[in-house]
């Protein structure tokens, strides 16, 4: 009798989840009149999805059980959110949700049993300049940006996928032989060469966001496992250089600082955005208005990039605080995976794909609340959009993969 | 209706954010539990060759008292009880205040009841005043700990 | 050494996340109410149609705005224009609408936890210090003419009238009519000039001047006034070149003579004049009901010719018509000045005081023996010197006149700026004025003292 009550205690993360999956689900069934049954399937799946895939890892002894922990409450909060904006991208954030979850279980398959997979450095590379070559080919310009690919009536960004690939290409190099010379260049130096490449054709399809972030990974990396000082101080000089040179000639970076620093002054056109987003986030206060009391509808894509200020309005400063720590713990259990393993592929994997969590969530939440220009990236697991979606999952179930081959040792 | 939503949201508004928080702290906790296991574990494995140890069997955090996951056993003779001057002190009220001894002859461990309240088991059955013979994989429990003897 | 490097990473990946969450509370303390109150904030707007706004009060209680089914009413149209504002659902709230919006849709902490009460919420009335009668005179006495006016009690802080021109009538239905015009007009009807203009306050700094010369022991010389000095190799001459002949600093104060003041100036330096500004409130902000200009005195050191500019309230000073009348009310008061403040108090609509405003001491200025002295030369002023236009019967005024130089009318008769400031009765003081004419021609005494005369007359002989 008495492990029962324990089995249910407030303590048990898994129960917290449970509990708000009921009681935001529920709370939003009565959100408006007619009642809507459909909130309480979308809770319903979300919950049964959560706790399957949560169980079928802790018990099996499938590596960190926290990482899946952690980001089934975050896809619950945005489930939720979704839902309360509008119940048909609820519906849909669901069926990513499931799509994501099998290629989570992929992922780990592949990653955890298929050997050598450092070995494809080229093919990486190359599957990315494919992909990139095909947005521009093919691509359709969606919101301002050629970044979009449409197959089968589903459209998604290949520039998701890419990052993955760069990681892995960027781990295939630092836990390979490094002292390759190829064209006659040492390959470090080509290594510098194809990250502005890729980051070049990022800025060609104006993706500032992903861009920033590409370059930021390869920095930390880069960091960490160069010993060469002068390449790693090199780079951040260039760098610097580039971006002030940006900054003053091009117009699309200028109008995005200048509207950075004074949104207000062209407050109904360029600087709308932001602004709606930082009137939702002062309306919240600390606990916030309560969910479905707020007026989130005001800010443009709120579904996707805007989604934090959501939250922030109707979960309050704390609400957005909790946010926050969820990532950094996520953040910090990739960084202990990675910590404790032997230097090789696997370790710079676990790394990069930490690393591109913690710093997207950085960018993304850092551009709404006005602590960094805007960019146009999305929250990982809470953002609505298929192909942030899977991808994390592919990410998440790669890490996944690497915390149970760790945990053998 | 629309204002029966507006309390209902109002309310819940800080009930969500509690549960949040405390699946929050519910998983550093659980890190936290991990790590001291971890280090626990390490410690069992520092020790000296051929060393003999009890394993904590029972889980740690369903007691109200602190207790170690290993006591190596690196006396010949060691007291298990609730007193402060134990070789193994345990703050268990169900344990009196010496309550089972260990000792180590002719390359045997033997176990024996000191005159407990409630009783020291073996393997499930409890002890007289016979002192017994211990082997490696037995279970002994004491007040309500249990531990495995590895020797 | 790889590992430790990550765990540099790690550290770096907590700061970047306490920094958002440093900036989110941050800007849940500090930031978020102005943001909130934005007129494109579509959210407020809702709030405010649930509200009924309070009224706002003169401090005998004459209704200068309040609402009702239609809107927000100004029944005295432009008199409290740069004031009270306006609180318009296109262009926002400005002035008290904006600075009190919290209060006057009664909005503060306690009412915001449990907003379920049915019906119409309502706001906070507020009552103003600003003495209607009073503010009405100053401005017809201002008539078509650009300037401003400004009354305090010298002993309180309260501001008794402020008033602007041009203005402009804040009623919703014409200000939408004349904005276009409003905006464009280089009149600048939209700027509040008492609190925001910037003008060089010409003699009348000769209060700061003199001031110095006390405290520094320059008060004792004798001057020969011919109607011009010069000094570092530039001539500076008397209104009209007039001369005095042989005259001591008092003297020097009722006639404003700039050969005294000028050699005052050099003697004291730029460095010592700027410190005395300073301790009057040039160069410092403090917290008002109404945004402000700072007043400045320049940062720079200059040489003599520039110190002896300083000395007559020219060079580069620059003086909002409201730190005129702070400066005079120090003298006013004993050296000390008092806090300005508009709002006495606020209450909700059952007369339950929410709020209520107390004199604050803002500055010390002076000695009240510096104080006393250059109270008498402002006596004399309007006794024997240039501020004969203020005199009253039967009552001790105290002023000082100004006629500043500016970048019009150095090119050009008949622009400066014009000034005079006083207080009443000299030997109790119970208000402090100050009046400006902008590029207005002519003297101080001609046309702004008559002003401030009525204005006096008019407070004390209620």
């Amino acid at each position: 009798m008495g492990s029962m009550f324990k089995m249910l205690s407030i303590k048990r993360p898994i129960n917290m989840l449970v509990l708000i999956n009921v009681l935001a689900f529920g709370l939003l069934f009565f959100y408006r009149t007619p009642f809507n049954f459909i909130v309480l399937y979308v809770g319903g799946s979300i919950l049964a999805l959560s706790v399957i895939t949560y169980s079928i890892i802790y018990f099996n002894h499938l590596g960190d059980e926290y990482l899946f922990l952690i980001v089934s409450m975050l896809v619950t909060l945005g489930v939720v959110m979704l839902c309360r904006l509008d119940y048909t991208i609820g519906i849909k954030q669901v069926g990513w949700y499931l799509i994501s979850i099998c290629g989570f279980y992929i992922a780990y398959v592949i990653y955890r049993y298929i050997s050598n997979l450092e070995k494809l450095k080229w093919v990486y590379f190359g599957l990315s300049i494919f992909l990139f070559v095909a947005t521009i080919l093919f691509g359709k310009n969606i919101g301002g940006a050629k970044n979009w690919i449409v197959i089968a009536g589903r459209t998604f960004q290949p520039s998701e996928l890419i990052k993955i690939l760069f990681v892995m290409y960027l781990a295939s190099y630092f836990s390979g032989d490094r002292k390759a010379i190829i064209f006659k260049l040492q390959e470090k130096y080509l290594v510098s060469i194809i990250t502005y490449i890729y980051m070049g054709l990022l800025i060609i399809q104006r993706e500032w966001g992903i861009t920033l972030l590409f370059f930021m990974t390869y920095f930390v990396l880069m960091y960490i496992y160069e010993a060469d000082w002068l390449l790693l101080a090199g780079n951040a000089v260039l760098t610097a250089i580039v971006v002030t040179i940006g900054a003053m000639k091009l117009y699309h970076i200028r109008v995005r600082i200048t509207n950075w620093l004074d949104p207000w002054s062209d407050i109904a056109n360029k600087g709308y955005q932001i602004t709606q987003s930082l009137f939702a986030i002062a309306a919240g206060g600390f606990f916030g208005k309560g969910l479905g009391l707020g007026s989130p509808g005001t800010i443009p894509e709120v579904h996707s990039d805007f989604i934090f200020s959501a939250i922030c309005e109707e979960l309050g400063i704390f609400g957005g605080v909790a946010v926050i720590l969820l990532y950094f713990i996520l953040v910090y259990r990739g960084i202990k995976i990675a910590l404790i393993l032997p230097n090789g592929f696997d370790k710079c994997v676990a790394l990069g794909i930490t690393i591109m969590f913690g710093l997207q969530t950085f960018i993304i939440v850092g551009g709404v609340i006005k602590l960094i220009p805007l960019t146009g990236i999305t929250l990982p697991f809470v953002s609505y959009g298929g192909s942030s979606l899977v991808t994390s999952f592919i990410s998440l179930g790669i890490l996944q993969a690497i915390s149970a081959k760790g945990a053998r040792v | 209706m629309a204002e029966v939503y507006t309390i209902l949201s109002s309310l819940l508004k800080y009930i969500f954010i509690t549960i949040i928080y405390l699946f929050i702290f519910g998983i550093i906790r659980m890190i936290f539990l991990d790590i001291r296991k971890s280090e626990m574990s390490h410690k069992k494995n520092e020790l000296p060759k051929g060393t003999g140890y009890l394993e904590l069997k029972s889980k740690k955090d369903s007691f109200y008292f602190d207790v170690e996951s290993v006591y190596p056993l690196e006396r010949d003779v060691i007291v298990i009880g609730r007193g402060a001057n134990c070789d193994i002190a345990i703050d268990d009220l169900y344990m009196s205040t010496q309550h089972a001894q260990l000792w180590h002859e002719d390359n045997e461990w033997y176990i024996g009841d000191m005159g407990s309240t409630n009783g020291t088991y073996v393997n499930g059955e409890k002890m007289n005043e016979q002192p017994l013979i211990l082997d490696n994989g037995d279970v002994i429990k004491v007040g309500q700990v249990e531990f495995l003897v590895v020797i | 050494m790889t590992n430790k490097r990550i765990v540099n990473i790690l550290i770096v990946m907590s700061l970047l996340f306490l920094t958002l969450i440093g900036y989110l509370t941050y800007f849940e303390l500090a930031l978020k109410d102005t943001i909130a109150q934005n007129p494109f904030n579509k959210r407020q707007w809702a709030y405010e149609e649930d509200t009924v706004r309070g009224a706002i009060y003169d401090k005998s209680g004459t209704v200068l705005a309040k609402s009702d089914d239609t809107g927000r009413e100004y029944p005295y149209g432009a008199l409290y224009s740069h004031v009270i504002g306006y609180n318009s659902t296109v262009y926002g709230k400005s002035q008290l609408e904006f600075k009190y919006n919290n209060l006057l849709l009664g909005q503060d902490e306690l009412s915001q936890a449990f907003s379920l009460s049915s019906g119409k919420r309502a706001g906070y009335d507020l009552t103003l210090t600003i003495d209607h009668g009073l503010q009405s005179l100053a401005s017809s006495r201002l008539g078509k003419r650009n300037g401003a006016v400004v009354a305090l009690n010298p002993k309180t802080g309260e501001v008794l009238a402020l008033v602007s021109k041009p203005d402009f009538d804040p009623n919703s239905d014409e200000l939408t009519k004349k904005w276009a015009d409003l905006i464009e007009s280089e009149a600048s009807p939209l700027l509040p000039r008492a609190t925001s203009g910037l003008y060089a306050p010409g003699s009348t700094f000769k209060i700061i001047t003199s001031s110095g010369a006390i405290e520094k022991g320059f008060d004792g010389g004798e001057y020969t006034d011919y109607g011009t000095v010069t000094i570092g190799g530039k001539t500076f001459e008397n209104y009209k070149t007039k001369a005095f002949g042989k005259i001591n600093m008092e003297r020097g104060f009722e006639v404003s003579s700039n050969n005294v003041f000028c050699t005052l100036g050099a003697k004291l330096g730029s460095s010592e004049l700027r410190g005395i500004s300073e301790r009057f409130g040039f160069n410092k902000m403090f917290d008002f009901d109404l945004s402000m200009s700072k007043s400045r005195f320049p940062q720079k050191d200059t040489d003599d010719a520039g110190a002896a500019a300083l000395g007559i309230g020219q060079g580069e000073i620059l003086a909002t018509p409201i730190q005129m009348a702070m400066v005079t009310s120090a003298i006013a008061n004993g050296g000390i000045i008092m806090k300005p403040y508009l709002l006495q108090r606020a209450t909700n609509q059952n007369g339950f005081v929410i709020f209520e405003n107390k004199p604050q001491q803002l500055y010390k200025a002076l000695s009240p023996e510096v104080a006393g002295r250059i109270s008498n030369m402002m006596v004399n002023t309007v006794k024997n010197g240039t501020g004969a236009g203020a005199t009253i019967r039967g009552i001790q005024v105290a002023g000082k006149t100004g006629t500043a130089e500016n970048e019009q009318s150095v090119k050009q008769k008949g622009k400066e700026h014009v000034w005079f400031v006083a207080f009443a009765p000299a030997e109790d003081p119970q208000i402090a004025v100050a009046v400006m004419l902008e590029y207005s021609g002519g003297s101080g005494g001609e046309l702004c003292a008559p002003i401030a005369k009525e204005l006096i007359e008019k407070y004390l002989k209620k």
